[in-house]
């Protein structure tokens, strides 16, 4: 019987296998997620998990509790997701059922499908009312991890991994333009809509040096939109687009790209979140203990911070956030859930 | 007093007398005193120029304040940024009436400040008057389901209730006209009082207060009966974003008129907000025409359905989110805009909600999703 440690491996070498070949995936996936076909094919040649060392798939294994059977709730999500969520659910379980999002199917599909695991079987139309064992692992917002624990009859766990953002810190000492470029790779992927997405920045010095990184990132978003277009926003993104656009407009320096957006706020204003779909907030603080204490009402919300120095002891995310270098916010190691914080 | 404060007083005071004599002529019967447009474009232009974030949002837009021609060319804030500064054309040490919205989970309350309440009070008097208490000169009670002003001082709709509570209804004690306390319904005290006004003497009484307000009397009373005199009137206002329950529309005021024995004409839905000094209205209660669902502006004040992405007006008859034009917000925000869809039918607009397409994708939180939790 094959070990948890060998499956994760087939399953991620299974991943690999369709993001070198997706064929006619990539016209579902564009179907589903929205992105753009350059977007999705982004994902899949950059964002599916390499294999993991065997130090992180320990970290993996250890990071969740043995069962006899895990159910897995997937969310329309950055749709590599299902590969992690599925890992963690065979590291888990000695059963696995997935139930993928009914929005977006296609990729946690093709997995399952094309690795045959006899251990791991899909029930797209699983009534949740009908979960009575096992533990449940539900990724997406906060009310359907909510409504899926009021369904299920399991007495096991209900593991939610709800919604977040992700912030970056630019240091003083940080080439401006080369995290600008690192840190647009972090934004374009999947049009910033996961949970480690970057979505507020945080400039170390003078509002005039947050000026200065405005532009370059600005520049840098403008260079990435003709090599992975954004794909389509829905009505109410546009509209909070807008939103956020103007309240800039007012309250600091808003500059708009064709598919983009980057805002510099007055320093004295509490932290605004924008929207996703490429867009970037950005606070000059004197120190990164500034943009702690600014963040400090957002906190239990981010997931991530992406660094400029990975090196660098200080940054003003909190401590359960997944630290990683600008330009590697969206590939994090798989050794374990992506979202750190205290469940 | 140095010159410039002189000037900017003088031509404040000119606008809100502008302003005013909206709500005097609609009171006193008579057509508006001025085009809405001339007035709106003045206010634009002073706002513009007494403003600073309204002068960077105008310049961000392209549009030099001064050379504004018509009102509807005039940027309209975004209804959040009332939540993170102040949408103000004079300094703060001059202001003397401040309403907040209630706070979300980030503990940003948005704040409307007014040097000068008067053009508020008139404009709100004027309008619910038509509205709401058009045809009850024999009124016997005002009567709220909320606090007082003494209590929340700092509620637009607390103000409005006081207001229509001093203005319309005979003088009565504060116990005997607010029945809530902090936060608590005052149900018991409710039902007695009603018991004396239906004693005592004939006459309608209206009561005022917001849907979730009701919704708690309701469930307090078990689905009993809380008869309200005959041709007494029910205005129930805001939505349940945040709460734990939520009924729709016309379920409340099918209860409502079942709850307090009136027919359902009788129960009128308004609609306002922190950030405007004016306030909408179905007129059920006041035209066997009238629909509900349908609400009517005040001569001072206009909803123009917009592209949600763009801005721009939207064909006839479509539907857009709300750019609210108000002439009333003198030394605030002629226009804002806010995420509420809206269509106009005939002479008024529809409520419709807001945008509800499809969850967002992916795992990125949301900033309502974030707000309202």
């Amino acid at each position: 019987m094959a070990s948890k440690a060998s499956r994760i491996r087939e399953l991620v070498e299974v991943a690999h296998e369709i993001a070198r070949a997706p064929g006619g995936l990539v016209d579902s996936l564009v179907k589903d997620t929205g992105l753009s076909v350059e977007g999705v094919r982004h994902g899949l040649a950059h964002h599916v998990e390499a294999q993991p060392t065997e130090t992180q798939l320990q970290c993996l294994l250890d990071s969740v509790c043995p069962v006899e059977r895990v159910t897995v709730v997937l969310s329309s999500n950055v749709f590599v997701a299902a590969l992690r969520a599925i890992a963690l659910a065979v590291a888990s379980g000695k059963e696995v059922v997935v139930r993928p999002s009914r929005r977006d199917p296609t990729f946690a599909t093709a997995l399952v499908q094309r690795w045959s695991c006899p251990v791991v079987r899909l029930e797209p139309d699983l009534d949740m009312a009908r979960v009575s064992a096992g533990d449940v692992h539900v990724y997406g917002r906060d009310e359907t991890i909510e409504d899926i624990r009021r369904r299920v009859t399991t007495k096991g766990t209900v593991w939610g991994h709800g919604s977040g953002f992700g912030v970056a810190w630019i240091g003083r000492e940080a080439h401006l333009e080369f995290s600008a470029d690192a840190l647009a790779q972090d934004v374009v992927a999947f049009d910033q809509r996961g949970c480690l997405s970057p979505r507020i920045v945080f400039v170390e010095g003078a509002e005039a040096r947050g000026l200065r990184f405005l532009h370059a990132v600005h520049a840098a978003l403008a260079r990435w939109e003709t090599r992975v277009p954004r794909g389509d926003l829905s009505a109410s993104e546009v509209q909070d687009a807008r939103r956020y656009a103007d309240t800039l407009r007012m309250l600091g320096t808003y500059e708009q790209g064709s598919s983009f957006g980057v805002g510099l706020a007055l320093s004295h204003l509490p932290l605004l979140l924008p929207p996703s779909g490429r867009h970037l907030h950005l606070v000059a603080v004197a120190t990164a203990e500034d943009g702690a204490k600014a963040l400090t009402p957002l906190a239990k919300y981010v997931v991530s911070v992406g660094l400029s120095d990975p090196s660098s002891g200080t940054n003003p995310a909190p401590p359960h956030a997944r630290i990683s270098g600008l330009g590697t916010m969206q590939r994090p190691p798989l050794d374990g859930p992506v979202d750190l914080r205290p469940v | 007093m140095e010159p410039m404060r002189a000037k900017y007083l003088q031509e404040s005071e000119r606008l809100h007398q502008r302003a005013r004599a909206f709500a005097m002529a609609f009171d006193g019967g008579l057509p508006p005193p001025e085009a809405f447009d001339d007035l709106a474009r003045d206010l634009a232009c002073f706002q513009y120029q007494h403003n600073p974030l309204y002068q960077r949002l105008c310049h961000a837009k392209g549009i030099d304040g001064p050379a504004l021609a018509q009102g509807a060319m005039a940027p309209a804030v975004p209804s959040d940024v009332f939540k993170w500064a102040r949408v103000s054309t004079f300094p703060e040490d001059e202001q003397r009436v401040l309403f907040r919205t209630s706070g979300t989970t980030l503990g940003q309350r948005g704040s409307h400040g007014f040097r000068d309440i008067a053009s508020y009070d008139m404009g709100a008097v004027a309008f619910g008057r038509w509205a709401l208490f058009r045809g009850q000169e024999s009124l016997r009670a005002v009567l709220v389901l909320g606090p007082s002003e003494r209590e929340v001082p700092d509620s637009s709709l607390t103000h409005m209730n006081a207001l229509f509570a001093r203005t319309f209804g005979p003088p009565a004690r504060e116990e005997e006209t607010y029945f809530m306390s902090a936060g608590t319904l005052r149900v018991d005290a409710l039902q007695r009082r009603l018991e004396t006004l239906m004693s005592s003497s004939t006459g309608p009484v209206t009561m005022l207060g917001t849907s979730f307000a009701y919704v708690h009397l309701i469930d307090a009373l078990a689905h009993r009966q809380l008869p309200l005199p005959p041709g007494s009137r029910v205005m129930q206002t805001g939505g349940f974003k945040g709460k734990s329950r939520e009924v729709e529309a016309s379920a409340l005021r099918h209860d409502l008129a079942t709850l307090f024995a009136i027919p359902e004409r009788a129960v009128v839905s308004e609609y306002g907000m922190t950030e405007l000094s004016s306030q909408f209205y179905e007129r059920t209660a006041v035209d066997a025409e009238a629909h509900w669902g349908t609400f009517s502006e005040p001569p001072w004040a206009r909803i123009v359905p917009v592209d949600p992405g763009t801005l721009e007006p939207v064909p006839p008859g479509e539907v857009g989110i709300a750019r609210i034009e108000d002439l009333m917000n003198v030394e605030s925000a002629f226009a804002i805009v806010v995420p509420d869809r809206v269509r106009r039918v005939g002479t008024g607009f529809e409520l419709l909600g807001r945008i509800s397409d499809a969850p967002p994708r992916g795992c990125s939180i949301g900033i309502d999703e974030m707000l309202g939790r």
